[in-house]
């Protein structure tokens, strides 16, 4: 709000919180950033220190500077491939489960449908499943159909298990969208499909982009699926890899650590290209409810 | 719900405002009957749309849902078929003391929601005016973008033995208070709740934030002014305004967090040490996928369940208590 910067209400704001209480808004917005940024740091620290000035000193910060760790960590740990088997599955998964859920989400809320109710109420019901407690029967049901050890099977089950949300979320978008428009489309002769790609569609388009870049994020950090589901180990995904790096260097922290930013890089990369869509998304979600 | 939509298709002749010729020789039974089957079709195309959503739920959600009940009544260890026990497994782990760890882990693992809901709370009420408020949110945001395996390796280094919290503590002149924080029973799952709070107050920053955008500002130096206290503006104006934003944050966190710590677990301590760590969905982990007992880790799966069930019954019982009297 503009009157956040007058005169009166600084006045005001300092004699309420500035001057009398023992910290300001500011000193706790420093605590805040620096307790977030220290943990942070100092691994990106740990990973960029020469293995020999590490193991000579662990809680130093001196050395000098390396990226040697990270080439260590690379090649040792065979991220290369295990980045490759990642993106064999996770953006297929990604797309799956924001198209399906972009379809159920205006079927949903503006086509319809018969039980209705009850299927948005089902596919609502399974955003509160929790993966662990139906991790069991996935992997058996998996060995026998055959999607256990195969990329785009694991795509598929995420797809089930990341399109609900999506649907949710999508559903309370396209409900936003007058019928009016709709309406108008099908008088001109349009087409449903016509007029879900190119009326609604267009018009939530920075909505869909939320729900892929979520799902992204999500289904790359999620290894428990990626455990179960792809248990070979010529068919580890940069998750798996990365986990099992920490078990075997336990002494080379430095290196561990490289391999573990080097997992993380590609979802700051990700972040980074679609922030705005991620957070315009959360206050949606956040004021929907 | 469907409003607007009750009386589509419009009359095939209504394009250009008046009754078509064709039309006005049906009859209006025919007309009904035209309409009806022009519905029918509508809903065929309303199906096509949730169709593949819903296969997938019920493939992939509904039936493994199904099954790890059956399954709970069986052992199994993948050779031949499921062979039914009864209620054996649970009176199992009913006598199973390493699963009282686990249930007792559980528990006191929920109450780190209150943090993780009052952290980011407070800090969005004492941050949100400041100028530069934007920009540390962004910074507060990043953590919560890495991967939880991944925030487990970074608080495996910050907490270990000589690690830099505890030097940090130790010239700080606190040395008492430094501990082996990740193998200490209990002082694990506190690490475990901080860690937690670490990698979710972005997110909740960011939820709260979004709503505090609404409260006009002159509510808040009209309190002042009248000399609140900053206590009491949290209390008499943030508090009921966020409260939705507050019960929102409270079910994600439940949903997402308090049945599925697994990847920050298996990222920080593997359930150690012994089970002092130990979840919940770690254990479905543990002895249905590790040891490869579906029938008992079946079981776990469902008590993981009606653990969920649970939760969510009593904020419901909360949501409902609230209407009724708050």
């Amino acid at each position: 709000m503009a009157s956040a910067s007058t005169p009166l209400s600084k006045a005001v704001a300092l004699k309420a919180f500035g001057h009398k209480s023992a910290v300001g808004p500011r000193t706790v917005a420093v605590v805040a950033v620096v307790a977030v940024l220290f943990p942070l740091a100092w691994v990106i620290r740990v990973a960029a220190r020469p293995t020999e000035a590490y193991v000579r000193n662990p809680n130093g910060i001196g050395g000098g500077f390396t990226l040697g760790n990270f080439a260590s960590a690379w090649r040792e740990g065979l991220l290369g491939p295990a980045l490759l088997h990642t993106l064999y599955t996770v953006p297929l998964g990604a797309v799956l489960a924001t198209v399906v859920a972009a379809f159920a989400g205006y079927g949903f809320a503006k086509l319809r449908v018969p039980f209705r109710r009850f299927l948005l109420g089902f596919v609502i019901m399974a955003i509160a499943i929790p993966i662990p407690s139906i991790i069991i029967p996935l992997f058996n049901e998996g060995l026998d159909i055959g999607y256990t050890n195969n990329y785009i099977g694991l795509s598929i089950v995420c797809a089930a298990l990341y399109g609900s949300w999506g649907t949710f979320f999508l559903y309370g978008q396209y409900k936003g969208l007058p019928d009016a428009l709709i309406d108008s489309a099908h008088m001109d002769g349009a087409h449903e499909l016509g007029i879900f790609f190119r009326i609604a569609v267009p018009l939530v388009a920075p909505s869909i982009a939320t729900v892929l870049a979520l799902n992204f994020i999500l289904q790359w950090s999620n290894i428990l699926l990626q455990l179960v589901l792809l248990p070979t180990s010529t068919k580890q995904t940069m998750m798996v890899s990365v986990s099992a790096l920490g078990g075997q260097y336990t002494s080379a922290t430095p290196i561990v650590a490289a391999g573990y930013l080097e997992a993380a890089a590609p979802l700051l990369l990700i972040y980074a290209l679609s922030q705005r869509f991620i957070r315009r998304g959360m206050f949606a979600g956040a004021l929907n409810e | 719900m469907m409003r607007g939509r009750a009386d589509y298709p419009p009359a095939p002749a209504s394009k250009d405002g008046s009754p078509g010729p064709r039309l006005l020789g049906t009859t209006a039974k025919a007309r009904v009957k035209g309409r009806r089957s022009a519905q029918r079709r509508l809903a065929l195309q309303g199906i096509l749309f949730v169709a593949p959503m819903v296969a997938l739920v019920a493939g992939f959600v509904a039936v493994p849902l199904v099954r790890v009940v059956q399954l709970s009544f069986t052992t199994w260890t993948g050779l031949g078929s499921p062979r039914p026990v009864g209620l054996a497994n649970y009176r199992y782990l009913y006598g199973w003391s390493s699963f009282r760890t686990v249930l007792v882990n559980n528990a006191i693992l929920l109450s780190g929601l209150v943090l993780w809901v009052l952290l980011p709370f407070l800090l969005a009420t004492v941050v949100y005016r400041l100028r530069r408020a934007a920009l540390v949110r962004t910074i507060i945001f990043i953590p919560t973008i890495l991967p939880p395996i991944v925030v487990g390796e970074v608080f495996s280094i910050m907490l270990a033995h000589s690690g830099p919290l505890n030097i940090v503590l130790r010239h700080l002149g606190l040395g008492v208070v430094a501990r082996d924080w990740l193998t200490t029973p209990y002082l694990v799952l506190l690490s475990v709740i901080w860690m937690i709070s670490w990698a979710t107050f972005g997110v909740g920053v960011q939820f709260f934030s979004a709503a505090l955008v609404a409260i006009p500002s002159s509510y808040i130096e009209a309190a002042q002014i009248d000399g609140a206290r900053w206590s009491q503006v949290v209390w008499n104006i943030y508090r009921p305004v966020l409260r939705p934003v507050m019960q929102f944050w409270f079910l994600v966190l439940t949903i997402s967090t308090v049945t599925y710590f697994f990847p920050w677990i298996f990222g920080l301590t593997q359930g150690g040490p012994g089970y002092e760590s130990t979840t919940l969905d770690y254990m479905v982990y543990l002895t249905g996928i590790t040891n490869g007992e579906y029938g008992l880790g079946s079981a776990i799966s469902v008590i993981l369940l009606l653990f969920l069930l649970v939760l969510l019954l009593i904020y419901e019982a909360g949501r409902r208590f609230r209407r009724a009297y708050g």
